[in-house]
């Protein structure tokens, strides 16, 4: 599209599509006025905003700062790197011993291993969806 | 709760978020008594539940702890953020951090082992990994963070449009005047294949009459690597390195980051490590893996064989 009709593209009569770079710094830069739409809102249909869809910036600048800290770098090597390399290992012992023996899906178990590990950090406990393996079906 | 449930509600989540964002009218299947269908429209309230137990590990001294542990603790000094709060961000860390980082490693393999040449070095790379290697170690092998890099710029989970208001006053991009109020959009989709700031930006595979077979080189981690010599790599360009944003950009950029990074890095050391040899099985094509894509990006087959045996 944006080959066609160049950077900048009318997509309907309030959407604008935009392809240039100068533009692109312009709306994400940090302290940008360009503020996140309420498509947002939409798209996590929560009780409440969170990080994500907070679309003020003097909401979510706070909440943002309060959550930043446990997903910095030196914080995640500190206490959770040890998480990570062991299931990734164990999602990879997984891939191979199923591969041997016919194939091996690697969309579910990146999936498993990805879900994993995301609540083990959200609720501290894992799901062990990849020690048991593939999701049964209903 | 049963974890079997929960994941396959989360499985059908992003999917029916976006589903409802881009298709109004589709919010009335809700209402469609299957319970497949309700599970997935109905997803963010079953979730929330169950999210309610992350507030309890959070809070109890005796499970293992998880991030919020240290959250609440802030907020008790600075702050506030009640229990709906944690939840809801709960659910954000399982919706963010599942499809996106399953997503990405799935193109990932897909393109390299596409190319057996990458293989063999990728294989040769992390075999010289002594054997408890830690992240610091996999930051220093040039060719497996190129081949991220490379996925995420073809294949990064979220290519799609980032939408924006226009502030008050209006602005001007490249010479046309835009309203306030009017949504501008961006998608890293555009700009990660800009043939003014990446050669040969794209992915197309030709068939030849029995076989298909790649013709191109577009995926091509080496545009990621700068040689001793002091030729700077094409991505490290400025313009490159504004335009590349598989984790979006500025201050609503993906916090997790670099819990992304390690988890790929650590990933596909051991894939290529443990792995050697292995080859995408038949059922593994360009067409099952097509892009479907409902803000997140999937494989169109939902699943992407591979194998050691023919074939």
């Amino acid at each position: 599209m944006h080959q066609q009709y160049g950077p900048i593209v009318r997509l309907s009569p309030t959407e604008v599509g935009v392809a240039d770079l100068d533009a692109f710094k312009e709306i994400h830069k940090i302290g940008t006025k360009f503020m996140k739409s309420d498509w947002y809102l939409r798209l996590a249909n929560f009780p409440k905003a969170g990080v994500f869809t907070m679309l003020d910036p003097r909401e979510h600048g706070p909440r943002r700062k309060l959550l930043s800290r446990s997903f910095s770098r030196s914080y995640l090597v500190e206490n959770w790197e040890s998480v990570v390399r062991e299931k990734a290992l164990l999602a990879v012992t997984k891939i191979k011993a199923e591969a041997m023996q016919s194939t091996a899906d690697v969309y579910n178990w990146w999936m498993l291993l990805a879900s994993d590990v995301s609540a083990h950090l959200a609720f501290g406990e894992s799901f062990r969806m990849l020690e048991t393996g593939h999701v049964k079906p209903d | 709760m049963q974890a079997n449930q929960f994941i396959r509600v989360l499985k059908k989540l992003t999917m029916g978020a976006g589903i409802m964002v881009e298709m109004p009218f589709l919010r009335l299947l809700r209402f469609v008594p299957i319970s497949a269908i309700q599970e997935m429209f109905n997803a963010n309230e079953f979730i929330l539940e169950g999210a309610g137990r992350a507030v309890e590990m959070a809070r109890s001294r005796t499970g293992e702890s998880n991030i919020f542990a240290k959250v609440i603790e802030d907020c008790r000094k600075e702050g506030d953020i009640d229990d709906m709060d944690v939840r809801i961000e709960a659910m954000n860390i399982i919706i963010a951090g599942t499809d996106t980082s399953g997503v990405t490693l799935t193109y990932l393999t897909w393109a390299v082992l596409q190319r057996p040449e990458l293989q063999a070095a990728l294989e040769a790379e992390t075999a010289e990994l002594k054997e408890g290697f830690t992240e610091n170690d996999l930051i220093d092998l040039p060719l497996l963070n190129a081949t991220i890099e490379e996925t995420l710029r073809l294949y990064g989970a979220a290519p799609s449009s980032l939408p924006r208001v226009v502030p008050q006053g209006g602005t001007k991009f490249a010479g046309h005047y835009i309203p306030q109020g009017v949504t501008v959009d961006t998608q890293a989709y555009t700009f990660h294949r800009d043939p003014q700031i990446w050669s040969d930006p794209l992915t197309s595979v030709i068939f030849s009459a029995a076989v298909p077979r790649l013709t191109n080189r577009s995926f091509n981690p080496q545009r990621w690597i700068s040689s001793k010599e002091g030729y700077t790599a094409e991505a490290l360009s400025p313009s490159a390195k504004t335009a590349f944003h598989p984790f979006g950009a500025g201050a609503r950029s993906c916090i997790g980051i670099h819990l992304a990074r390690m988890e790929l890095r650590y990933a596909v050391a051991f894939f290529f490590r443990e792995c050697k040899g292995i080859r995408l099985a038949k059922s593994t094509t360009p067409e099952s893996m097509e892009f479907e894509n409902f803000f997140l990006i999937a494989p169109k087959a939902h699943r992407c064989e591979i194998t050691f045996g023919r074939p």
